[in-house]
């Protein structure tokens, strides 16, 4: 759901809290209040297949592919990394135009790496409009990239995936395979965010893909291998009016389950009634997760430079499956100082009394104000 | 003790006595200050409106991408954004918009490429989702609105290159000149490419890159394109301007020199008249070193506040300069607005010490003099004729000096304006003893004709020389300055005339209004096609890179009007017509090939779209277009590496019996049909507007002469007046014998008239010199020019009588006060 939001708040401006001085370009505006008329909804379940829905849905306004993981050198040197690419449609069609820069396409890509042991966190941003071959995704073989930031696949799809990234403080050039088909989240893959109709998106997960490669950081080459989590969703509209932001989970636990939990806040702090979760069992049973199935407690809070507080350690109870986890940011400092500005990073997962190692993840904390 | 304070009593005394002595060598050398201050004032300011203006243009980049030639392909874009690890990088397509009758320039970008952290209108990212998918989508500078009436949401009409097309203004943003992005109309980039039909192209791409990341770059780009640091027009700037920069701070310190002199003759009058009061001190113990340091400090207070008054002054006077100033360089060279003036503090600092040091410089001789004569000796008279000897032979020594220095220094332009100073302080030396002797040969010849008057008056004037004669150099050396700068003037306004004479061969020309506007070919046949049309013959303009520079080049096809309008300076007569006709070869103008050392058979590099083409040069021509150089290349040759075939303008030649006027309304309702502006002009009219902008340049020209003027008007008046003020006794004698008070204010008038009278014909070789050096040296020197000298009579009428004028106007007053005195207090004044 997270990713869904967090473009959400883009696309409507509900986090344009912009604090910097003059940016080059303002997304949370330049994206804001355009209206859905025109677009696909996602109302209701659709079939989804594969490889075929790893492509984008051009009939919906927004469309993401998200990739988080936590990877690992030989000698335990730990890393956590995260490439996003949004795809976002200015006009529900186009019109024919004779300029090759003509589009209503445009795309953003955030990146980032965590080095945990030397608690550094770099972060990228780009944008580019889907023209001249400068960002976009195709089909065959499988792509998607803004400039040189990309992800390729085989011929219709097929992995191993390659996600190739340069900044100017780190490169990833890392293979992805699945250990696990796709999980279709919400009902079916229809993903309801808020309680009008309409106001929801098509998401899947592929929750492990196990991933191997190097991270060049520092003018440093490291070879690591560790375990990504693959989010895609579309949609044209999600957030209600009183939604603030969220908290989203996606953690893969050491007993080969896996845990997909979003708390949407409401303007009050309370909790809307739109959470939701989804448990995958080691032996694929999916159990969905109602805003009532599960509970959030931050337990520590950290103060960013701009003296916004993340909660930054939390507990997670899902008492209908046993599980009563401590989940703590591995570094508190992950926030991305993008043009929307929000908290994503690398978490432990532990039993919440014994402190016991149970797995890792990535958690997205969104429209937490200074 | 007593002997070191004395004379500063003295000093207090004298100057309360003579409040007008005082306050005139203060006006002196304020003036000359205030010169000095304002003329820095306005290069400077010019040269901050100029980096304001560049700034605005680069924005937050530091570096730009253009082709050699015509535009750049967008691939290039495409392959510089998909390379590892990209620079902020713009594209950026610029379109020349008419809106009603106003001209606007419409800027593509992208902005999803705008630079983080880097300033930008709101409005961009606001409205972005429109102006990316709406056609013909703009946002307008709330300045641009204000003047053009476009309104948020209110569909436009306007024209780019003679296409009529649709605009929808989006949205208003706050910004003017002076902001990055501000001046134009925005759009996206495929929005300019649709409206200007240039699909495909950019005209450049800026660039933010680090240090080293240039070379890299610089390495992996095609010879078809260029790197530019923004930095590196600054360079071109101070490259361009220097010349014009250079002229006005001699001027300005002209009118330094003819200031020095004012004070050295403010300073040895101060002495003179003190002489008794000296023999006094130097009696009563003063020591000739005490009484050395005194006046030097007497000379510094003066200087120091005259310098500080002169700083006021010019900072007002600067303004006014400023304006002139910005509008030469706008005229000239590239438009620039005038920001806040501004002066460096090192500026004013420099000012003051030219001023002290020039004061001071100008009181060494007397105060030495005074300190060094003996008690006895200083009572009486002046300097020695040893001295006065000496004085002239070193100003021949500066004199014969300028010649050798103009020979050696090749083409320094400090060399050629330390020739002038050298043949002005030469002559300057010199001068008190060619006053002696013009007076002395006056003398032989007047008493024979009869008339006390006019031989009483001489030698009034003859026996005032050795106290007159500093003043009365500093009028001619003022004068002179006045005469040599008009020569210079004068010469060159008439070469100019006849150059614009020669090249507006034809008698109307056509063409668009704005820089880069361009015809389509196809008007050349039909301007031909129109009856009482004779011939056409089109040009185009356009920027190419001669060896690895660029510059302004004319594209010329063959034909009569052509080859007739240039006069080549080197190289056959009939260079242009055969280069023409050959369509191979190049003319260069007369300062490129000075200032590249070119000439007849020299080759050039020329960078074309493809591979470079070396060109021999066929000629040189005169130009008086550019100071920086330009050249001439025929249109068959043009043709053959370039694609592009747009024309700049095109002249026609009428037979006998057309109507011009009826032609010219006929050619601008078919412009207007096209939904083009069309300007038409008549050679006379461009000729007319030419010399107009001239005679603007040289407005500031102008303003400094008259500040010199006044400079050493105000020396004369204060020479004159201190002069005829001691000798009142003299005239109170006059009287008392018999003259009436009318005789004797014409025989003061006649003095000072006769005295303003050998300032003038002093003068006047030395302007003569002037002029040629400021036209063979200097003006070569600085702007590659040859001009043909003339001397216009009316010039040297004009200087002689400003010169006597301006000494009677000095004697005046003291005059009518003399006249009208008491006689016996005159008589038994101490």
């Amino acid at each position: 759901m997270r990713r869904a939001s967090l473009l959400l708040l883009c696309l409507l401006g509900v986090a344009c809290g912009d604090r910097r001085p003059a940016t080059g370009l303002d997304v949370s505006s330049a994206l804001g209040g355009e209206a859905a008329a025109g677009f696909a909804r996602a109302s209701e379940p659709r079939r989804f297949a594969f490889p075929e829905d790893h492509n984008a849905h051009r009939a919906f306004r927004n469309e993401w592919w998200y990739f988080t993981g936590q990877l690992a050198t030989a000698d335990g040197e730990g890393f956590g990394y995260q490439v996003t690419f949004f795809r976002i449609a200015l006009a529900p069609a186009a019109p024919g135009r004779s300029s090759a820069w003509a589009t209503r396409q445009v795309w953003m890509a955030h990146v980032a790496l965590s080095a945990i042991d030397a608690g550094a966190h770099w972060h990228g941003e780009r944008f580019a409009r889907a023209a001249l071959g400068l960002a976009g995704q195709q089909a065959r073989p499988f792509r998607v990239w803004l400039e040189d930031w990309q992800v390729t696949g085989g011929e219709g799809g097929s992995f191993p995936w390659e996600l190739a990234v340069a900044t100017e403080d780190f490169t990833l050039a890392l293979s992805l395979s699945p250990e696990r088909d796709p999980l279709l989240q919400g009902d079916e893959g229809l993903s309801q965010k808020s309680a009008e109709a309409g106001n929801a998106s098509y998401y899947y997960s592929i929750t492990r893909l196990a991933t191997a490669g190097a991270i060049t950081v520092g003018g440093e080459r490291h070879t690591v291998t560790g375990r990504s989590w693959l989010d895609r969703e579309w949609s044209t509209s999600a957030l209600g009016a009183d939604q603030a932001g969220w908290d989203w989970f996606s953690l893969q636990l050491d007993n080969g389950a896996d845990l997909m939990v979003y708390r949407l806040r409401q303007k009050d702090g309370s909790t809307d009634r739109h959470s939701a979760g989804t448990l995958l069992g080691a032996d694929g049973r999916r159990q969905a997760l109602a805003a009532g199935d599960f509970q959030l407690q931050p337990r520590r809070w950290w103060r960013s430079e701009d003296g916004t507080r993340y909660p930054v350690a939390w507990r997670l109870q899902v008492p209908g499956a046993g599980l009563d986890l401590r989940v703590e940011a591995l570094l508190d400092d992950q926030v991305m100082d993008t043009a929307v500005r929000y908290w994503e990073g690398a978490v432990s997962v532990a039993e919440a009394d014994s402190d016991r190692t149970l797995g890792r993840g990535y958690l997205e904390m969104t429209g937490y104000r200074p | 003790m007593s002997g070191s304070r004395l004379p500063v009593a003295a000093s207090t005394r004298f100057y309360r006595q003579h409040p007008l002595q005082l306050l005139l060598a203060l006006l002196g050398i304020s003036l000359g200050a205030a010169v000095i201050v304002a003329v820095a004032l306005a290069t400077r300011t010019a040269a901050l409106s100029f980096d304001r203006s560049l700034e605005a243009l680069a924005g937050p980049m530091t570096h730009e991408l253009r082709a050699r030639d015509g535009a750049l392909q967008e691939d290039l874009y495409r392959r510089l954004r998909l390379s590892g690890n990209p620079p902020p990088a713009l594209p950026m397509l610029e379109a020349q918009l008419r809106i009603g009758d106003r001209q606007l320039t419409l800027v593509g970008i992208d902005p999803l490429a705008l630079p983080p952290g880097g300033p930008a209108p709101g409005a961009v990212s606001s409205e972005l989702p429109r102006l990316l998918t709406e056609p013909g989508a703009v946002l307008v500078p709330e300045t641009i609105a204000a003047e053009t009436g476009l309104r948020p949401g209110r569909p436009a009409r306007g024209t780019i290159r003679e296409r009529g097309m649709a605009l929808l203004p989006l949205a208003l943003f706050p910004a003017g000149p002076g902001d990055w992005l501000g001046d134009a109309l925005l759009a996206d980039i495929a929005t300019v490419q649709e409206l200007a039909g240039r699909e495909g192209e950019l005209d450049r791409i800026q660039l933010r890159l680090a240090p080293g990341e240039a070379e890299v770059l610089r390495r992996a780009l095609s010879p078809t394109v260029e790197l530019r640091r923004h930095a590196d027009r600054r360079d071109t700037f101070d490259a361009m301007t220097g010349a014009f920069r250079t002229n006005l701070t001699a001027m300005s310190l002209l009118a330094m020199l003819v200031g020095a002199f004012l004070v050295y003759n403010t300073m040895a009058f101060a002495v003179v008249q003190r002489r008794a009061t000296f023999a006094v001190l130097r009696m009563v113990g003063t020591t000739p070193r005490q009484l050395f340091h005194r006046l030097l400090l007497e000379a510094a207070a003066l200087g120091l506040v005259g310098g500080l008054l002169g700083i006021a002054l010019g900072l007002v006077l600067g303004q006014g300069l400023l304006t002139l100033v910005a509008r030469t360089v706008s005229d000239l060279y590239v438009a620039i607005e005038p920001t806040r003036p501004a002066i460096a503090p090192s500026q004013l600092l420099t000012a003051l010490a030219v001023t002290l040091g020039a004061v001071l410089a100008a009181t060494l001789m007397p105060a030495r003099e005074a300190a060094r004569t003996a008690p006895v000796a200083l009572e009486k008279s002046s300097a020695a004729p040893g001295r006065r000897r000496l004085q002239a032979a070193a100003g021949l020594v500066l004199l014969a000096a300028c010649p050798l220095l103009l020979a050696v220094s090749g083409s320094s332009l400090l060399a050629g304006f330390t020739a002038l100073f050298l043949l002005i302080t030469g002559y300057a030396l010199l001068c008190p003893a060619l006053l002696r002797g013009l007076l002395a040969g006056l003398l032989r010849v007047l008493p024979r004709r009869g008339g006390v008057g006019p031989a009483l008056a001489l030698r009034g004037v003859e026996s005032a020389l050795p106290r007159t004669a500093p003043a009365l150099t500093a009028l001619a050396v003022a004068v002179a300055a006045t005469v040599g700068v008009a020569i210079m003037i004068d010469s060159f306004r008439g070469s100019v005339a006849s150059w614009l004479e020669r090249t507006l061969q034809g008698d109307l020309y056509v063409y668009l209004e704005g820089e880069g506007e361009r015809l389509a070919p196809d008007w050349e046949a039909r301007l031909a096609a129109l009856p009482g049309v004779e011939t056409v013959a089109a040009a185009r303009q356009r920027t190419l890179r001669i060896d690895g520079e660029p510059l302004r080049v004319l594209v010329l096809g063959a034909n009569a009007v052509a080859s007739r309008s240039f006069a080549i300076v080197t190289g056959p007569a009939t260079a242009a017509g055969d280069m023409l006709a050959a369509g191979d070869g190049i003319l260069v103008s007369e300062p490129l090939a000075r200032r590249r050392g070119l000439t007849v058979g020299s080759t050039i590099e020329l960078a074309t779209p493809a591979a470079p083409l070396t060109l021999s040069v066929r000629g040189v021509y005169r130009d008086y277009a550019s100071s920086y150089g330009a050249a001439v290349l025929p249109r068959a040759l043009y043709e053959r590496h370039w694609p592009d075939r747009e024309l700049s303008s095109i002249a026609l030649t009428l037979a006998a019996d057309a109507d011009p006027q009826a032609l010219r309304r006929q050619l601008l309702a078919l412009g207007a049909a096209r939904g083009l502006e069309l300007n038409v002009n008549s050679n006379r009219a461009i000729r007319d507007h030419s010399l107009a902008i001239f005679d603007r340049t040289f407005v500031i020209t102008e303003v400094l002469r008259a500040l010199v003027i006044v400079v050493a008007f105000v020396g004369i008046l204060s020479a004159l007046m201190a002069l005829f003020l001691e000798r009142s006794r003299e005239f109170a004698v006059l009287r008392a014998t018999g003259m009436t008070p009318r005789q004797l204010l014409g025989l003061v008038l006649t003095q000072a008239g006769a005295s303003g009278l050998l300032a003038g014909l002093l003068a006047l070789p030395l302007g003569g010199l002037l002029s040629i050096l400021l036209i063979d040296v200097i003006n070569r020197r600085s702007f590659g020019w040859s001009l043909a000298t003339r001397v216009d009579p009316a010039i040297v009428l004009h200087s002689l009588l400003l010169a006597v004028a301006a000494a009677a106007l000095a004697a005046l007053w003291p005059a009518r006060r003399l006249a009208g005195s008491d006689l016996r207090d005159a008589l038994y004044a101490p």
